[in-house]
């Protein structure tokens, strides 16, 4: 959904004004769902990758 | 991830996950949050503009500083993930990125933020990417270095895809310092704990082997790591001195070129063409896909079972077809063909090319070494953007540097396919050395 630069170039501004839009009218949800909904995946993602990782260590080590 | 089959050092006889998989995980999720903010700027233009009464070419000039310090920042993160490990650079990095954004959230005036993004925020932003976990997971892994590689450059791709969404709609609901405050908080609290409780360096310090393999070999013999290739160099200026790093290097020169014209250009040439926007960034999504499928499959079933050189080779020839058909093809058709087969020869070389140098120059110095790399492919990518927007004042048509980036990716196609990889690569001269 957004330029695929390689490492750091800025994304156009004019298609992230259309993302949103469109994300609008596809979702149909105002954007404190979404922003939750995006919130939550961000948090959860890390927090399982840490629990599986200690728990991998755990079993190494028992 | 993936079970790679093998009890991963654990000693019990059950199938687990080899824990160099975890380590590809914390630092998927560390890319995916630099590049999402990183490539997140131009949503906050509007605010800046409107806020500090500032043009947009003040802040095109903001982020071009910044590019060009990103791409000098990154044979020094590279470098020093040589020397001090990749975890404690990537950390440090997020540290000082999370910092920085702060500082952007709190700036009251434009050139405090320019500061702060130009310098700071630029030059640790290196550090959470590609470059400094080249070596990291290059010691992690050699048979299924290219799958992990591609696994982290995929990050990049779906970083942009969820937090360029969630960072215009935290502009929607709050404001711009909001914004930044939420995403500073996102590296502070989520990713740089992640980096320091998941990363090591190495997976000797945990008692395991590259790829998860058992410590003897079936007649008992002990095994050990291949991390040196025949070129291996004990300071990366002497990769210079041989052809492969010189064949890399054009390539890399390239890619940045052509990635980088179409990142910033290609909307202005879609309105050229009488494409309206809509179509425009439609085209776009369907470029990102493509990007992250062929990132994938490429990783996993194909970058490991044959030579890097001709996948490289193979990229760059599509890449070029893809530029081909802007040229020759009707814009309406043209526009939709080259997001399937250019979009999927997009990031796919940046895994390829990381996992070659590697294999090539060892693992001692290839965070410098593919750090170069970087820096020339970004350096030159910012001067092909000022070039093809030259070209296009002159020529009133974007055709003629589609028809130059044709003929220089048929260049980098031809360059991949003469590198002698079967002499010059670890994966195909074995030699037994001590671990780096």
């Amino acid at each position: 959904m957004g330029i695929r630069a390689h490492h750091s170039e800025p994304t156009d501004s004019e298609l992230l004004e259309w993302l949103v839009h469109t994300l609008d009218s596809i979702l149909g949800q105002g954007p404190v769902v979404i922003v939750t909904a995006i919130a939550l995946v961000v948090i959860a993602i890390p927090l399982a990758i840490a629990v599986l990782a200690l728990r991998r260590r755990g079993g190494r080590q028992a | 991830m993936a079970s790679d089959g093998s009890t991963g050092g654990a000693g019990t006889g059950q199938r687990s996950v080899f824990y160099g998989w975890y380590i590809v995980a914390a630092v998927f999720f560390m890319v995916f949050v630099s590049i999402g903010f990183r490539q997140s700027f131009g949503l906050f233009l509007p605010s800046w503009t409107e806020e500090y009464e500032v043009s947009v070419s003040f802040l095109s000039t903001v982020a071009f500083v910044g590019w060009m310090v990103n791409g000098v920042a990154q044979p020094v993160v590279g470098g020093l993930a040589d020397r001090y490990g990749a975890r404690v650079v990537a950390a440090v990095s997020v540290a000082v990125l999370g910092l920085s954004t702060i500082g952007m959230a709190f700036s009251f005036n434009i050139w405090a933020l320019a500061f702060f993004y130009a310098t700071l925020a630029s030059f640790s932003n290196a550090g959470a990417m590609f470059t400094p976990l080249t070596p990291l997971i290059s010691r992690w892994f050699v048979r299924r270095r290219g799958a992990a590689l591609s696994v982290i450059t995929a990050g990049g791709s779906g970083g942009a895809m969820l937090l360029i969404p969630f960072a215009a709609y935290l502009l929607e609901l709050a404001n711009w310092r909001v914004a930044l405050g939420v995403i500073a908080g996102i590296m502070l609290v989520l990713v740089l704990p992640l980096v320091l409780v998941v990363v090591r360096d190495r997976p000797s310090v945990m008692g395991l082997r590259p790829d998860g393999d058992a410590p003897t070999n079936a007649d008992g013999s002990q095994r050990t790591p291949i991390y040196d290739g025949p070129l291996t160099v004990s300071h990366w200026r002497e990769a210079y001195r041989s052809a492969p790093m010189w064949q890399l290097t054009l390539t890399y020169v390239v890619c940045g070129i052509t990635t980088a014209v179409i990142a910033v250009h290609f909307v202005s040439f879609a309105k050229t063409e009488g494409i309206n926007e809509t179509t425009a960034a439609l085209a776009f999504g369907l470029l990102s896909f493509a990007n992250m499928a062929s990132v994938l499959v490429m990783g996993f079933f194909i970058s490991d079972r044959v030579q890097r050189k001709n996948s490289l080779t193979v990229i760059y020839a599509v890449r070029g077809v893809g530029f081909l058909s802007l040229l020759v093809m009707p814009s309406s058709v043209g526009l939709w063909v080259f997001a399937v087969v250019a979009g999927s020869s997009w990031l796919a070389t940046v895994p390829q090319t990381s996992a070659l140098t590697a294999e090539v120059y060892g693992v001692r110095n290839v965070g410098a070494i593919t750090g170069m790399l970087t820096m020339v492919h970004m350096c030159a990518g910012a001067v092909a953007v000022l070039a093809a927007g030259f070209s296009f004042d002159y020529f009133g048509s974007y055709d003629p540097f589609w028809l130059v980036s044709v003929l220089m990716l048929g260049g980098a196609s031809l360059m991949a396919w003469t590198l002698r990889e079967r002499e010059v690569s670890a994966r195909y001269r074995p030699m037994q050395l001590a671990e780096a």
